[in-house]
Formats: structure tokens, C-alpha cells, sequence
């Protein structure tokens, strides 16, 4: 895994010959970790000759399936031999499969600007249960990718989860409908099926505006492949991304921004611990620079970061979808108006806003959450 | 007449009982132990009593869940029955199309559901039928494969006997091989008992359910999104629930309705 996902230099080359591995990796709920680097059959030598025989077998298979064909097999170390003292190593955790709604640090970690803050980043791709949350709460992942309401999410759950960063200042999320639908606005959505990812914070404000009241949710895996095969299918999607992708297999779309509705929590969040930043503060302030700076880069110019992100994307991601998309982010990213703010701020008004419309939605988690705990500006330029 | 001493079934119903309790009680206690050792917090691992507390907050939500999915489990495990038994009485009666289609029975059970379920909700849709066929087609394997081996499976003393009255292929069929099979299709029907409300959940993870109320697959999947890891264990265990008593209603139906042919099978299982 750790070779897939490390995009430090050569290593990237690596990651698109990794095949079983990487089926595995995008596997929904595949929390498999560094098992195919440390093979315990790699060098057993007993003496039963069919246990031998079975270990070989078994060894052979693990190294075909998931060893690039020739650099790692020789050193099966790679990933610690080449940790340098003077370098600290954090992993952020993504909450979906890389897309350009993590720019910022792919680039950051392909144009060496966390080499030169003296960090090695360890960059580790999600699914459809990403289990940002969980691998933070454990002190496997120093940092990770959220939304905005994620953050209350979790810390309504005890978990103290702090936002550092907001990559995007205004929600992408869309819902994406067939042109011949018909469909003009989210409150025509009735008589369609929508393939969302249930549980998120937005479908139950969607609900409570009755615009689901008649439609079919449906669970969403993650493609689009559905949309292009049956004009009654509406997906969740992110405005610049699943439009392209749809559009790229020839059906004509239309994206309704649930933002419209007065739902617009920041996106592409970098959240870390509250612990993290009461111990190692100046870890979380290289980071958070680091990842400034590569989002603006990014911005700016998205060729090498998109690079990065085709390669760690096993999903069927295309070079022009992502040129599409980091053009389209800019936007979201740095608002019109809001070209003077330091880049990735945010502001206790729509943390507070966020948590109101939150509390509204579920009568019996109100209060749990204080937004001036969500989130701090301290370690931005 | 009753005899005051306790039957042996049920003297050993008790012993089963009470060692189950025990196992019971022993993984509470390391559940326990384990959450107030290591500082779990509450969203990776709760502790026993808020997973009872969450269970008992949205028992309505999980009993119907539970309802919903089990509905979808028997109706996939009565269409395999029904279709694996009928596949396997085809492959008793004629070998070149046994060794013809067994192969892709086989491989029916080894192509992932996962990789087939968006390609099913292509072509079937969002319904009811979508999440039957998945777990008709996860419960499929263990029945064709038990009921064609008791087709087989005759004893040599019957066939010769058969043989020797002169009796034809359906009689054959009818009175010697279908009864001799059956305490196999009971035992196919009980592994693919467990595997049903997988196959279920494994469907409402990517069909939904289709049903009026939310399956558990669907709760699942919104409790893993909100992260509520207690109530995600509830559900994890009110599907524990369902496997057990859907076997359970197996070994019912084996043990006494069909008494008769399965006696010998429960003996030895």
C-alpha cells in the first residue's frame, strides 16, 4: 500500500503498475494496510515439504499480485529506508477517491513543496466509507479531508476534530440530472431516482425542504456509469467533476447546486486533532503552509499535481476530467470578492450558520457542538 | 405418563444453553476491558451498555429494518431452493449436462456480487427483484451443490433393488433419488441460510431496499456515514439475529416437517 500511496518522486511511476493492490485499495471497504509490502511468506524456509511447497505457493502469489514487476521485490524496505531524520512523516487520510478536490496537497507533494518544509507525506486514498474519522481518532493519520460538516459530524460524536484549512469556499456538491430529463431545478427532482450516499448532512437538508419527499435515494457507488445509462437516475455529484465524466461518455447533463438551497459548507476541509495541535504545533503549521502553498500553486497551475492525482486514481479518471475540474474549482476555491483573504480562511459567522442549520435538522444532537471549536486560522499565512 | 427424570434433549438443550450464555458473557467482559484499557473513543469502539442503550433507543427503526431485510433474505433463499433444486434434479438426470454447466455454477459462486450488483441494477432497476436476485444468486451454490451430490448419492442396495423391479428413470427419480435428497437440499438451505441476509445486506448496500422501511444494509450504510459506531453494532448484531433464527427455521422445517426423510441426517448433523 505505503508504495501506491507515497507520491514522493519515483514511487509515483510505481503506482500504475500496482494492479491487484490497487484493486483492493478501491475497494469500498478495504482497510488494508502494508500487507502486501511485509509478506510473512516472503522467506519461509520449514522443513515439511508441502507446508513449503503451500508457503511458496502462496508467497508467489502475493509477490505477483501485488509487487510492481521489478524495483520493490529487491527492496522490500522501501518505504522506512528512505525516512530521513531530519524529515517528519505525517499521512493524510482522504474521504474519497483522489480527485482534484484534494489538488492542494497532491501538488504539493509532486512539486517538492513538502520536501522543502521538511515533510514526507504519506497521502492515502478513500472510498466510499473513508474512514477519515476513525483513522484520525487512532493516531494513524495526522490529517485528513472533510467537509465541513463532517467536522460537526464528528465532533458531535466526542471525536476533537479541528478544521485548519478550507480549500473550498463555497460547497460543490451538485445533483446531476439527464438534460432530456427535463429537470430544471432541484424542486423538480419528484418521480426520479437519486443515487446518493445516505446519511450525509446534505440529503437531510434536501429532505427537510421536502425535495425528496418524492424521489426514490438510492445508494451511489461512486461512477457514472448509471446517469449514462438511464435518463430517470439523478446522482449526487461534485460540480466539477462528475459533469465532465458524464458528459466524456455522451449524454448531455445538467448540475443543480444544492448551495442554491442555503446550504454551503466549506469543502475540501484539512482537519487534524485537537491534541495534534496542542502537542506538535509546528508539525500542523508546516503542514498547513505546505498545503497552503500547494493549493495555491494548484490553483495557479494544476499540471503536475493532476499527474499525481491520475496516478493514485484507480476510478477511471481521465486527464481532460481533471484539467476541467481544477479550472472549475477556481471559482469555489477563491470566490470573486474574496481574492484578498489569506487562502483557505474561514469565518466563525458561517461555522456558526453551519452548526444552526445542523442542530435545525436533528432536534436531538442540538448543542452538542460549540463552532468556535470547529475550526482555527492560527496556522494559515 | 411423565417420568420425573429430564429427558436427555433437553438436559443437553440446557448444557448448550447455558455454555453459549458463558461465551456470551466472557466476550462482554473483554469487550469491556478492551474499551477501558485502551481509551477507545465512543465513535471507534462503544462500550456494551451504549450499544444496549442505542439498540433499546431505536429498537422500532431496527425491528423493522430487521423485518425488511429478512423479507428480502427469504424470498433469495426460496428462489434458490426452488432453482437450485431444479438444477440439481436436471444434473442428476443427464451427466453430459452436468459436466457441461457445473463449471458455471462454480463460477456463479466465485464472481464477486459486488462486481455484479451495478451491472444487475442496470439491467433489473431499482426493486424488490433486484435484491432477490442477489441473494438467490449468493444462496445458489451450497443448495445445487448438496442437492446434486444426494441425487447421486443413492445407496447401492436401493439401486439394485430398483433395478430389479425394473422401475424407469422417473420412478427412479420420484421414489428413490428426490427422497434420499432431501436431508441434503436441508443441509445446502441451512449454510445458504446465513448466507442470505448477506447476500440481502450486501444487495441494500447497493440496490437500497426497496420495501417500505429502511433495511439494515441501508441503516448501515447511514450510521457508518454519521458515525455512529453503537448503533452500527446494533445492526451488526440485529443481523446476527436474523442469520440465527433463519437457520434456525431451516433446522425447524428439517427436524419436523420433514422429519421423515431427514431422521437419519439429524442424527449424524
Amino acid at each position: 500500500m505505503a508504495v501506491a500511496c507515497s507520491l514522493g518522486g519515483k514511487q509515483i511511476q510505481q503506482a500504475s503498475e500496482f494492479d491487484v493492490c490497487g484493486m483492493i485499495r478501491g475497494f469500498p471497504w478495504a482497510i488494508v494496510g502494508g500487507y502486501c509490502d511485509r509478506s510473512p511468506f516472503a522467506g519461509g524456509s520449514s522443513t515439511v515439504i508441502r507446508a513449503n511447497l503451500f508457503f511458496c505457493g502462496l508467497a508467489l502469489l502475493v509477490m505477483v499480485g501485488c509487487r510492481p514487476s521489478s524495483t520493490t521485490s529487491s527492496d522490500p524496505t522501501s518505504g522506512s529506508s528512505t525516512s530521513d531524520s531530519e524529515e517528519s512523516r505525517v499521512a493524510i487520510q482522504l474521504n474519497w477517491y483522489p480527485e482534484t478536490e484534494h489538488g492542494g496537497v497532491f501538488q504539493a507533494s509532486a512539486d517538492g513543496t513538502y520536501q522543502a518544509a521538511g515533510l514526507q507525506v504519506d497521502i492515502r486514498p478513500g472510498g466510499r466509507a473513508a474512514p477519515v474519522a476513525s483513522e484520525l481518532a487512532l493516531d494513524r493519520v495526522q490529517f485528513g479531508f472533510a467537509n465541513a460538516d463532517d467536522v460537526v459530524v464528528y465532533r458531535r460524536r466526542g471525536l476533537d476534530v479541528v478544521a485548519v484549512l478550507a480549500a473550498m469556499q463555497d460547497n460543490p456538491r451538485c445533483i446531476l440530472v439527464r438534460k432530456e430529463s427535463g429537470v430544471e431545478s432541484l424542486q423538480d427532482l419528484a418521480g426520479l431516482t437519486l443515487q446518493c450516499q445516505e446519511g450525509r448532512p446534505y440529503l437531510e437538508f434536501m429532505r427537510s425542504k421536502g425535495i425528496l419527499d418524492k424521489v426514490q435515494e438510492v445508494p451511489y457507488y461512486g461512477t457514472v456509469a448509471s446517469l449514462v445509462a438511464d435518463p430517470t437516475i439523478a446522482i449526487q455529484g461534485y460540480s466539477f467533476a462528475e459533469p465532465l465524466l458524464a458528459e466524456q461518455q455522451g449524454v448531455e447533463v445538467r448540475s443543480l447546486m444544492v448551495s442554491q438551497l442555503g446550504w454551503n459548507p466549506y469543502s475540501s476541509v484539512l482537519i487534524t486533532t485537537g491534541k495534534l495541535i496542542k502537542e506538535e504545533p509546528e508539525l500542523v503549521r508546516r503542514f498547513v503552509r505546505a498545503t497552503q502553498i500547494g493549493w495555491q500553486n494548484y490553483l495557479a497551475d494544476p499540471v503536475k499535481g493532476n499527474a499525481a492525482i491520475l496516478m493514485a486514481n484507480d476510478q477511471g479518471m481521465t486527464a481532460s476530467a481533471l484539467k476541467y475540474g481544477s479550472e472549475q474549482m477556481r471559482d469555489l476555491a477563491i470566490p470573486p470578492g474574496d481574492a484578498d483573504k489569506s487562502f483557505g480562511s474561514m469565518s466563525l459567522e458561517r461555522w456558526t450558520e453551519l452548526v444552526k442549520q445542523m442542530d435545525a435538522l436533528d432536534p436531538s444532537e442540538t448543542d452538542l457542538v460549540n463552532p468556535e471549536d470547529c475550526f482555527t486560522d492560527q496556522f494559515l499565512k | 405418563m411423565k417420568t420425573p427424570t429430564i429427558p436427555s434433549f433437553s438436559r443437553e438443550a440446557v448444557t448448550s444453553l447455558t455454555l453459549v450464555f458463558l461465551v456470551a458473557c466472557l466476550a462482554l467482559i473483554v469487550w469491556q476491558l478492551l474499551v477501558a484499557y485502551y481509551q477507545f473513543p465512543e465513535a471507534v469502539l462503544p462500550t456494551p451498555q451504549q450499544c444496549w442503550a442505542t439498540t433499546v433507543a431505536e429498537r422500532d427503526v431496527l425491528f423493522r429494518a430487521t423485518l425488511s431485510t429478512g423479507a428480502a433474505a427469504i424470498s433469495g433463499l426460496v428462489v434458490s431452493v426452488v432453482i437450485g433444486s431444479s438444477m440439481a434434479i436436471l444434473f442428476s438426470q443427464s451427466k453430459s449436462l452436468r459436466l457441461a454447466l457445473f463449471p458455471y455454477v462454480i463460477l456463479l459462486q466465485t464472481v464477486p456480487i459486488v462486481a455484479i450488483a451495478p451491472l444487475l441494477i442496470i439491467w433489473s432497476g431499482y426493486n424488490f427483484r433486484s435484491v432477490v436476485i442477489v441473494t438467490a444468486m449468493i444462496c445458489l451454490f451450497p443448495i445445487v451443490n448438496s442437492v446434486t451430490g444426494g441425487l447421486l448419492a443413492t445407496k447401492q442396495d436401493s439401486e439394485d433393488l430398483f433395478r430389479l423391479y425394473g422401475a424407469g428413470r422417473w420412478k427412479r427419480l420420484f421414489r428413490l433419488q428426490i427422497p434420499s435428497s432431501i436431508s441434503f437440499l436441508m443441509l445446502g438451505t441451512k449454510t445458504s441460510s446465513g448466507l442470505a441476509v448477506i447476500g440481502a445486506i450486501v444487495a441494500e448496500f447497493f440496490i437500497g431496499n426497496v420495501t417500505k422501511y429502511d433495511g439494515l444494509g441501508t441503516l448501515m450504510t447511514r450510521w457508518i456515514s454519521q458515525l455512529k459506531t453503537d448503533a452500527l453494532v446494533s445492526a451488526v448484531f440485529a443481523s446476527a439475529i436474523l442469520g440465527i433464527l433463519m437457520f434456525g427455521a431451516v433446522q425447524f422445517i428439517s427436524a419436523v416437517v420433514l422429519r421423515r426423510w431427514t431422521k437419519s441426517a439429524t442424527a449424524v448433523h
